[in-house]
């Protein structure tokens, strides 16, 4: 489409967005690189032709609106920087254009031109002059950035003296003072120690509030939840969607990362029963000890699996702070096998985190009649930690044991931290990621002991 | 579309809108330009105290060993003051010019660190290496008056010339060092050549003699030299019995400002594709 043809406003700001103004126009912009090598392509009629371009951004357009918080996200190499820059100005786009009305900051980094031998003051003047502020603003906050900055009297002191940490927090409470009313941020949250990020986090929260729009630019999910309102995926340099966080958050992790929140068992023809049944087989399992079925067919088959979130809906993603539950529905085939389903948990990474065995009190011998079976095992609040899961459900009789069917990551899920009450979801005081598998919340209790 | 019009308005596109030569946007840019002006002076004195007096120690080292070259020699290089004040004088604002043409065309490499991440009108890197050498001019020009006094020879009217001759000076290493940014960001390898005929400059300029031993056919030409009319006129502002050559002065103001225009309008082509070039 060209640039000229678009409507001056689009179709979807008619109601509530009509009260609030544009901020934002980005109409296909496009960046090509030159590079050294050629690549032989060939186009639609068949000719080859040698291109020498890196295609960074593709026909990428947009519109953001003020009180807008919007992230920008994608893989590594997917044109999100590329595009942070062009609209930052420090990169030139080959095609389309942007408009950008209101005083826009953008924060490539924190502590810009920081010049070494001169006191963490006069850097504050320098830094603050390259985001545009005048001396007089400057002059009026500077006592706060020292103050948010917690530098003390190093403040006098040249900046190479500074600790890393210091530098990064004097870079970042300017930053946070620039009060801009347009911010675009790539990842530089990730500066300072916890108690300091915690601060900038509030800090931008309140400078990102009411009518302040946020542009921010990351490829973690979870700070995109964090942050923002709505989000823009970008792969190959192109906006593969844009639409509202959760909706944009989850179908990129759907695709990026293969979580998908049910399982529907594959239609199977007769003999493919078999070929599973063999494959099944010759699949060894991880435990020498665990023993093969010595029956003839099938034990037990999951039918379907589902995540679904405390409300009973299916869910790609819960809350970290609400119970889900995983539904498996299956087949028991063969009478007196005592099945049982189990359910291995994965991190991110694969790693196994923990086994959860079947403990309904309703079927204490476990369920040994041939039938259709639904369970539903209920995960509490505040027990996975952020970030995905896969879960491999698994088919067994307890004794001896032996594993009938188990189907690697049948279902995965993320887990997401929203914004609200740090106590209830187990944050307490702490910004940093938690590392671990799990996050659980533990009743504590405090009392003076003389 | 209900667009404020009083907001500031950012337009992107792939053209530049306005040029590297708007001056709307250096105004605009203001408060960064003094910041960074005062950078360079702090910086420069912060990382090395002696720079201070080394724009007068250096020439004064120098001059000793070429006085005594010469009164060895018995060479005639036309100085109508004491040869010793003459060559001192020279090489004072010689090494002072150079030093801005050089450092200039590396201003942009210099802050790539910071217009990778900020945007700013890249002429403000080359503008605030000249601007910040103010200072020099006043510590050098101090240092010559008093060796000058000390050897008898008066000040006149004629300093106040200085202010042309140091704004034909600074534009003209502007100028220079604005065309060599700009070829720099085609191939770093340009700034041998830079270096080398600025070296080459201290002996084909009158730094070491006084234009007058020079042959007729030579002197009519002379003038293209840039730096003949800012030396003679620097000397001519200071010596009262030297003269200050308009006419030279003149032919290198309008030798600065072609270099000027030249150098910005090559900016101006490279600052499309800064970015990827630094």
């Amino acid at each position: 489409m060209m640039p000229d043809t678009l409507p001056h406003s689009a179709p979807e700001a008619a109601d509530d967005k009509d009260e609030r103004k544009l901020v934002m126009d980005v109409r296909g912009l496009s960046k090509r690189y030159k590079m050294t090598s050629a690549v032989t392509r060939t186009d639609k009629d068949g000719h080859t032709y040698k291109d020498h371009y890196y295609q960074a951004l593709k026909d990428v357009s947009f519109k953001v609106w003020s009180g807008d918080r919007v992230g920008i996200m994608g893989h590594n190499g997917a044109g999100k920087s590329t595009l942070l820059k062009i609209l930052s100005r420090v990169l030139n786009p080959s095609e389309g254009e942007a408009f950008i009305y209101g005083r826009a900051t953008s924060l490539l980094e924190v502590g810009t031109g920081f010049n070494p031998k001169m006191t963490g003051r006069q850097n504050v003047y320098l830094n603050a002059a390259l985001h545009g502020l005048t001396r007089k603003e400057i002059d009026q906050r500077l006592d706060e950035i020292v103050a948010f900055s917690e530098i003390g009297r190093f403040i006098e002191e040249p900046v190479e003296n500074y600790s890393t940490g210091m530098r990064a927090r004097l870079g970042f409470s300017v930053a946070a003072h620039l009060d801009p009313d347009i911010l675009m941020l790539d990842e530089v949250l990730s500066v300072g120690d916890a108690a300091f990020q915690k601060k900038c986090l509030q800090r931008m929260d309140e400078i990102t509030g009411h009518d302040r729009t946020l542009l921010f630019v990351s490829h973690s999910t979870g700070a995109i939840r964090r942050f923002c309102d709505r989000c823009i995926w970008i792969d190959h340099g192109a906006v593969v969607m844009d639409d509202d966080v959760m909706t944009v958050t989850e179908a990129y992790e759907a695709q990026m990362m293969n979580v998908a929140a049910t399982y529907q068992a594959p239609e199977k023809s007769e003999t493919a029963k078999d070929e599973t049944k063999k494959s099944a087989k010759s699949a060894k399992p991880e435990k020498a000890s665990v023993l093969e079925a010595e029956v003839d067919g099938p034990v037990a088959e999951l039918v379907t699996a589902r995540v679904l979130d405390d409300a009973g809906q299916i869910a790609r993603s819960v809350k970290i702070d609400t119970p889900s539950a995983i539904e498996i529905v299956f087949d028991v085939l063969q009478a007196d096998m005592r099945v049982e389903p189990a359910l291995h948990v994965k991190n991110e990474i694969g790693d196994l985190m923990f086994v959860v065995a079947f403990t309904d009190d309703e079927y204490p011998g476990a369920i040994n009649k041939p039938g259709r079976y639904k369970c539903c095992a209920r995960i509490p609040s505040n027990l996975l930690n952020e970030g995905l899961h896969y879960i491999t459900v698994v088919m067994v009789t307890a004794d001896p044991l032996t594993r009938h069917q188990s189907v690697e990551n049948a279902v995965s899920f993320s887990v997401y931290e929203p914004q609200g009450d740090d106590i209830a979801r187990a944050r307490g005081r702490y910004s940093r990621n938690f590392p671990g598998g799990l996050r659980p919340r533990f009743d504590w209790s405090t009392e003076r002991d003389k | 579309m209900s667009t404020p019009s009083n907001q500031p308005v950012i337009h992107i596109r792939p053209q530049r809108p306005v040029g590297i030569l708007s001056l709307t946007e250096i105004w605009n840019f203001r408060v960064l330009l003094a910041q960074m002006i005062n950078r360079n002076i702090r910086s420069r004195i912060l990382n090395s105290p002696i720079s201070i007096v080394w724009g007068f120690i250096r020439p004064a080292i120098m001059a000793l060993a070429l006085v005594y070259i010469r009164h060895m020699s018995a060479a005639n290089l036309g100085a109508q003051i004491p040869y010793p004040l003459f060559i001192f004088s020279g090489l004072c604002f010689w090494f002072l010019w150079a030093e801005m043409v050089i450092q200039s065309a590396g201003s942009l490499r210099l802050d790539s660190g910071i217009s990778k991440k900020v945007y700013f009108p890249l002429i403000l890197s080359p503008i605030a290496v000249i601007a910040s050498r103010w200072v020099d001019i006043f510590i050098i020009s101090a240092a010559i008056i008093a060796y000058q006094l000390y050897l008898g020879i008066p000040l006149s009217w004629d300093i106040v010339a200085m202010v042309p001759v140091v704004l034909v000076m600074f534009l003209l290493a502007f100028g220079i060092g604005v065309l060599f940014s700009a070829l720099y960001l085609i191939h770093q390898d340009n700034s041998k050549f830079l270096e080398t005929a600025v070296y080459l400059g201290l002996f084909l300029s009158p730094v070491l003699f006084s234009k007058e031993i020079l042959p007729e056919v030579i002197q009519t030409y002379y003038n293209l030299n840039p730096m003949v009319g800012v030396l003679t006129g620097l000397r001519g502002a200071l010596f009262a019995p030297e003269q200050v050559d308009w006419t030279s002065l003149g032919v290198s103001a309008i030798i600065a400002v072609g270099f000027t225009v030249v150098g910005l309008l090559l900016l101006d082509r490279m600052a499309k594709g800064y970015a990827e070039r630094v």
